[in-house]
């Protein structure tokens, strides 16, 4: 999808977030970390969110949909492109990588279709973090939607970023914004990305 | 600089806290950092792009392309209330948070209306889908 604006009529691509043409060719936006998930997690988290109607108060139902297996999560940062299929995530429970130089830890649930993106070198850390490492390596946790650090077994809430408890509670993970895309548009607009994961990887129905 | 001090202060104090017992994730706003648009800029300085002919990648002509607002976007947005909205809990939304402002945008709307503008605890934001 392309847009145009109003000041200056000139024309941006959606998946870049850049201007291509006219009076604002390479002029960029600024992508900042959005969240695609169910209503009744984000209204847990915020109850106070406001929620978008259309100007008759309506919004219309999207319904069930499963994710598709072409679903990526798309990260572009630091001149480098990964997509991360999200049924891959979602069957690896965490996943440390890294996208060029940034260490990235990402979480995904195929139920609830949600997927979280942080780095995971903290760039301030404070409280009991003294002697933390500049990156940490992440596993899955026994609670559900919480995952703990090998370097200092300090657990960490998936949807916040937030350490909840050990050593390093009260730090914060930075997000990293992503966005949701098809491989194959994401490939499009991403020649040089690499992808994590397969289109067949899944989690299997409980 | 008097506003980062106190939130350093707000944060030691919750962080003390937490050591009784595990918090409500919740109640852990407080302790998230300040909102800062550099942080997200610093990591994507400059957006991967390559040229284009728009007639190839986009596959047609520019007299050929949507009139203006064809696609209705959402130039002044309305919102409600938890309270008031009726919407199903397992419905998609995209949500913000900008310090402190969350906004969650039903995505069986934004498939229609594609494009909100709209500025978001003090952010201008454009939200598509």
């Amino acid at each position: 999808m392309t847009w145009w604006d109003w000041e200056t009529s000139s024309i941006w691509s959606q998946p870049w977030g850049a201007a291509i043409s006219g009076e604002l060719e390479g002029a960029t936006l600024v992508l900042l970390p959005v969240e695609v998930l169910r209503y009744g997690n984000w209204k847990k988290r915020h109850p106070e969110t406001l929620v978008l109607v259309d100007e008759r108060n309506a919004t219309f139902a999207y319904g069930h949909q499963p994710a598709a297996n072409t679903f990526v999560l798309g990260v572009d940062i630091g001149g480098e492109a990964v997509g991360y299929y999200f049924g891959s995530v979602a069957q690896a429970g965490v996943v440390n990588h890294a996208v060029g130089s940034h260490e990235i830890v990402a979480w995904a649930d195929w139920e609830s279709r949600e997927g979280h993106i942080f780095l995971r070198s903290p760039r301030k850390l404070r409280a009991g973090a003294a002697d933390a490492p500049n990156t940490l390596t992440f596993s899955a946790s026994e609670s559900d939607r919480r995952i703990e650090d090998d370097q200092t077994g300090s657990v960490w809430d998936v949807e916040t970023g937030v350490a909840v408890s050990g050593p390093l509670a009260g730090n914060v993970l930075q997000r990293v914004p992503f966005i949701s895309s098809f491989d194959w548009a994401w490939e499009d607009f991403y020649p040089s990305t690499e992808f994590f994961g397969h289109r067949e990887d899944r989690v299997p129905a409980s | 600089m008097a506003t980062l001090a106190t939130a350093v202060v707000v944060v030691a104090s919750v962080a003390c806290d937490e050591r009784a017992s595990e918090p409500d994730v919740g109640d852990l706003t407080g302790i998230l950092e300040p909102f800062e648009i550099e942080a997200y800029q610093e990591l994507r300085p400059e957006p991967q792009t390559r040229s284009l002919d728009l007639r190839i990648d986009t596959g047609f002509d520019e007299r050929e392309k949507l009139p203006r607002d064809a696609i209705s976007p959402i130039y002044s947005p309305k919102y409600i209330s938890v309270g008031e909205s009726t919407l199903a809990d397992d419905e998609l939304v995209m949500g913000i948070d900008i310090n402190g402002e969350a906004r969650a945008m039903p995505v069986g709307l934004m498939r229609f209306r594609e494009m909100v503008n709209d500025v978001v605890g003090g952010v201008p934001i454009l939200a598509t889908w």
